[in-house]
C-alpha cells in the first residue's frame, strides 16, 4: 500500500481523483456543527432571575427562573440548616446568597394547595424522582417557603433518615419497654418546630388540651403553652421523644378548632419503611416502628384529622442498605466494584427507582391514597438558566467553560441532571 | 498436508519471531524477542506520521493531508482528552496520586479538592468590597495549582559522589520534569502529614495548594530546606565535573 501511495504522491496531478480509494479514513471530514444551531440571541436575552422573591406571587411564567430567599426567612425555616442539601448549602455560602430555581413540580403542589377543601382528611402529595439527583429537596423547600409565607403551621421533618441512620444515642424508652428513644434527634425536631412556628403559636395561644405524665412524679398539666412544653422537653431530654408524640397529638386535635392550615413535610420518608442502623445490645436491628419518634410522626399520615396538607419526598438515600460489617463485604474494597458504594448516603441502592420499590408495601399502605408528582431533569430552558446563574456567580472558572463550547460540553457530560451538573461544574 | 495448509502457520523463518506467544512459560528475554526487527516501539512507528492533536485540526484538515494515505502512529492510551476542561498538570497530579490503578478514586479526590478551593475563594470573592480586592483574588483552582507547583519546584538536588574513599553530598541541577514531580510529591506528602489529621484528604490538600500558591506552608518549607542544604554543600559542587 505504501508503495502505491508513494508512487501516487510522486505523480501528483495525474491521478488526484483516484486518491480516495487508497485513503486510510474518510477524506471529507464532516462539520459536526453543521447540524441545526440553536438560536443564541434568544438565550442571551431571556432572564434567569426574578425580582419576585415571595413564593406567594410566583406563577407559571416563572418556571426556570431563580428567586433569592430572604436570609431571615431562611433562618426561620431551617434554623439548623437541615432543610437544604449539604452541597447546596456550601455553594450558597460561597455565593453569599440562597437562590432556588422555580420548577414545575413545586408550582403544581402550590396549585393543589390553593384548591383543596380543608375540611376533608389531609391530601398527601408524593414527589418522586425520575432519576437520582433531580432536585426534590429543593422543590420541597420552595413549598415550605410558600407555606411559611402564607402563615401556615409547619410540621417539618427535614431529614427523616437521620433519626434512624445516625442516631448515636438511641436509648430504650423509660415508659414503654419495647420502644426506643432518640433524644438528640427529638430535641432538634422540637427546636425546629418551635422556631418555625413561633409567631403562629404566640398569636393563636396554642395551649395543650391533655395532661401528659412523663413519669410518676413529673407531669405537664393541660393548658400549658406549646412553646413552654418544648422548652421543658429540651431541658429534660429524657422525655423529648415522647414530647414529639404529645405535640403531634395536640396539633391533630386542635388545628380544626383554631382553623389554622397545616403543612406537613417529610424528606426521604422511605427511610421510615426500610432498615435502620440502630442495633440492640444483642446485635439485632430495631425496626422503625419501634422508635418512638418515627411512630409518632407516622400518626400524622393517618386520615383522622383535617385542615392539613402533606407533602412527602422519596429518595434513594432513604432506603438504606442494612449495616453490614466491612469484613463481610469483600467486594466493596475492590476498586471497580466501589463505584456504587463509594459515596455513603448517595445511591446506596441497587434496585429500580420506582415508587413501589423505594417505598415498599408498608410505605405505600401508610401513604395511600396519594397524589404522585414526578420531578424530572432540567429542560433546555432550565439548563440554560442554571448555566447562566453559575456564570453570574463566578462559579465556572475555566475560561473555555465560559464559552459556548463549554456549555455544550457540560450539556453532553451531565445530560441535564441537576446533581451531576452541580458536581461537574463545581469540580472544574 | 492439506490440513497444514488450511491452518495459518508462520513459516519456520518467522516462527522465532512469535516464540514468546507460543511458549508462555518463557519470559520475553528468554525468547530472543528483543533485538528483532520492529520489536521496539520507536523502530516500528518511526516512519509513521503523528496523529491529529486537536479538534480544530480535525475539522480543518485538508483532503490531501498526509495522514489519509500514510500510516499514522497509534494514539497512546493515556487519559488525554480533547475536552475543554482537560489540563496536563491535573493529569500529572492524578497519575502521581494513583494507587492500585484506582483512577476513579483519584478523580473524585481531585474534584473535591478543586471544589473546596473554589468554595473558599469564590466566597472571598463575593464578600470583597472593592473591585481591586476582587481582581487580586484568584478563584481558578487550576491556576492556583500551577502556581503552587511552580513555587514548590526545587532547582538543585543533592547526590552522593564518592571521591577518595568518602561520600560527599554534592548539589547538582535538577531537570525541570524531575522538579515538577518532586514538587507534586512534596505537596502530597505534606498533606499526609498535615494536622488536624482527622479532616478529609481533599480539605487538607486544598489548603496545601493555596498555601503553596502564596509561598507559605509546609511544602515551601521543605523546598527551602532542600535549597539550604544545597547551599551548605556548595563547596563540593565542582565534584560533578571534576571526576
Amino acid at each position: 500500500m505504501t508503495l502505491i501511495t508513494s508512487c501516487l504522491i510522486r505523480a501528483r496531478g495525474t491521478y488526484r481523483s483516484l486518491y480516495r480509494f487508497y485513503a486510510n479514513s474518510a477524506t471529507r471530514t464532516t462539520d459536526v456543527h453543521s447540524v441545526a444551531q440553536d438560536s443564541s440571541p434568544s438565550k442571551a436575552e431571556q432572564p434567569f432571575r426574578t425580582t419576585i422573591n415571595d413564593p406567594l406571587l410566583h406563577t407559571e411564567k416563572d418556571v426556570g427562573l431563580f428567586y433569592t430567599v430572604d436570609p431571615n426567612d431562611l433562618k426561620k425555616i431551617s434554623p439548623f440548616g437541615k432543610a437544604l442539601p449539604l452541597q447546596f448549602r456550601e455553594e450558597c455560602e460561597a455565593f453569599n446568597e440562597t437562590s432556588v430555581m422555580i420548577r414545575q413540580p413545586s408550582l403544581d403542589v402550590i396549585k393543589l394547595m390553593k384548591q383543596i377543601n380543608w375540611n376533608l382528611p389531609p391530601l398527601k402529595v408524593v414527589l418522586f424522582p425520575s432519576e437520582v439527583g433531580v432536585g426534590m429537596s429543593l422543590c420541597l423547600f420552595h413549598v415550605l417557603h410558600y407555606g411559611f409565607r402564607k402563615r401556615m403551621l409547619l410540621v417539618n421533618t427535614p431529614t427523616a433518615g437521620e433519626v434512624l441512620k445516625l442516631a448515636l444515642d438511641a436509648t430504650p424508652s423509660p415508659n414503654n419497654e419495647q420502644m426506643w428513644d432518640t433524644p438528640a434527634a427529638a430535641s432538634a425536631w422540637l427546636k425546629t418546630f418551635a422556631i418555625n412556628n413561633e409567631e403562629i403559636l404566640k398569636e393563636t395561644d396554642f395551649r395543650t388540651k391533655f395532661t401528659y405524665t412523663w413519669s410518676a412524679r413529673e407531669s405537664t398539666p393541660a393548658g400549658t403553652h406549646l412553646l413552654d412544653l418544648i422548652a421543658y422537653a429540651t431541658d429534660r431530654i429524657k422525655y423529648a421523644s415522647e414530647c414529639v408524640g404529645a405535640i403531634v397529638k395536640e396539633v391533630k386535635t386542635q388545628v380544626k378548632e383554631k382553623n389554622i392550615q397545616t403543612l406537613v413535610t417529610f424528606d426521604t420518608i422511605n427511610s421510615y419503611y426500610g432498615p435502620s442502623w440502630i442495633v440492640k445490645p444483642d446485635r439485632s436491628t430495631v425496626k422503625p416502628n419501634e422508635v418512638t419518634m418515627v411512630k409518632a410522626l407516622q400518626e400524622l399520615l393517618l386520615p383522622d384529622w383535617n385542615n392539613a396538607f402533606i407533602v412527602v419526598t422519596i429518595g434513594p438515600k432513604g432506603v438504606l442498605i442494612p449495616k453490614v460489617r466491612e469484613k463481610d463485604n469483600w467486594l466493596v474494597h475492590y476498586p471497580h466494584f466501589r463505584t456504587e458504594h463509594r459515596l455513603p448516603g448517595v445511591l446506596m441502592y441497587d434496585g429500580p427507582m420506582t415508587v413501589k420499590s423505594l417505598l415498599r408495601t408498608e410505605g405505600i399502605e401508610a401513604l395511600e391514597p396519594f397524589v404522585p408528582i414526578q420531578v424530572q431533569k432540567y429542560t433546555d430552558d432550565e439548563f440554560n438558566s442554571q448555566y447562566r446563574y453559575y456564570l453570574d456567580r463566578n462559579w465556572i472558572q475555566n475560561y473555555r467553560g465560559r464559552e459556548d463550547e463549554g456549555r455544550k460540553e457540560i450539556l453532553f457530560f451531565t445530560a441535564k441532571n441537576p446533581f451531576e451538573m452541580a458536581k461537574f461544574v463545581g469540580s472544574r | 498436508m492439506l490440513k497444514s495448509l488450511l491452518l495459518l502457520r508462520p513459516s519456520p523463518a518467522q516462527a522465532a519471531r512469535y516464540l514468546h506467544l507460543s511458549k508462555p512459560y518463557l519470559t520475553a528475554g528468554q525468547t530472543q524477542y528483543h533485538g528483532q526487527k520492529d520489536s521496539t516501539w520507536w523502530e516500528k512507528y518511526g516512519s509513521h506520521v503523528d496523529p491529529v492533536q486537536s479538534r480544530s485540526e480535525l475539522l480543518n484538515m485538508d483532503d490531501l493531508d498526509e495522514r489519509h494515505f500514510r500510516p499514522v502512529k497509534p494514539v497512546i492510551p493515556t487519559y488525554q482528552s480533547f475536552s475543554c476542561f482537560h489540563d496536563p498538570i491535573v493529569s500529572r497530579v492524578m497519575g502521581i496520586l494513583l494507587r492500585d490503578g484506582n483512577r476513579e478514586l483519584v478523580e473524585e479526590l481531585m474534584h473535591k479538592t478543586f471544589r473546596t478551593i473554589k468554595l473558599i475563594q469564590v466566597g472571598k470573592w463575593h464578600r470583597a468590597k472593592t473591585d481591586e480586592e476582587r481582581a487580586q483574588i484568584e478563584c481558578n483552582p487550576v491556576i492556583l495549582l500551577t502556581r503552587a507547583v511552580k513555587n514548590a519546584t526545587p532547582i538543585v538536588r543533592l547526590t552522593r559522589i564518592a571521591k577518595g574513599g568518602t561520600l560527599y553530598s554534592v548539589p547538582i541541577p535538577m531537570s525541570p520534569d524531575r522538579g515538577v514531580f518532586t514538587a507534586i510529591r512534596m505537596l502530597i506528602d505534606s498533606t499526609h502529614d498535615a494536622r488536624p489529621h482527622d479532616q478529609r484528604f481533599w480539605t487538607l490538600f486544598a489548603k496545601e495548594i493555596m498555601d503553596a500558591a502564596q509561598n507559605q506552608g509546609r511544602t515551601i518549607k521543605k523546598k527551602q530546606e532542600i535549597h539550604r542544604n544545597a547551599e551548605l554543600n556548595r563547596a563540593y559542587a565542582h565534584f560533578k565535573w571534576q571526576k
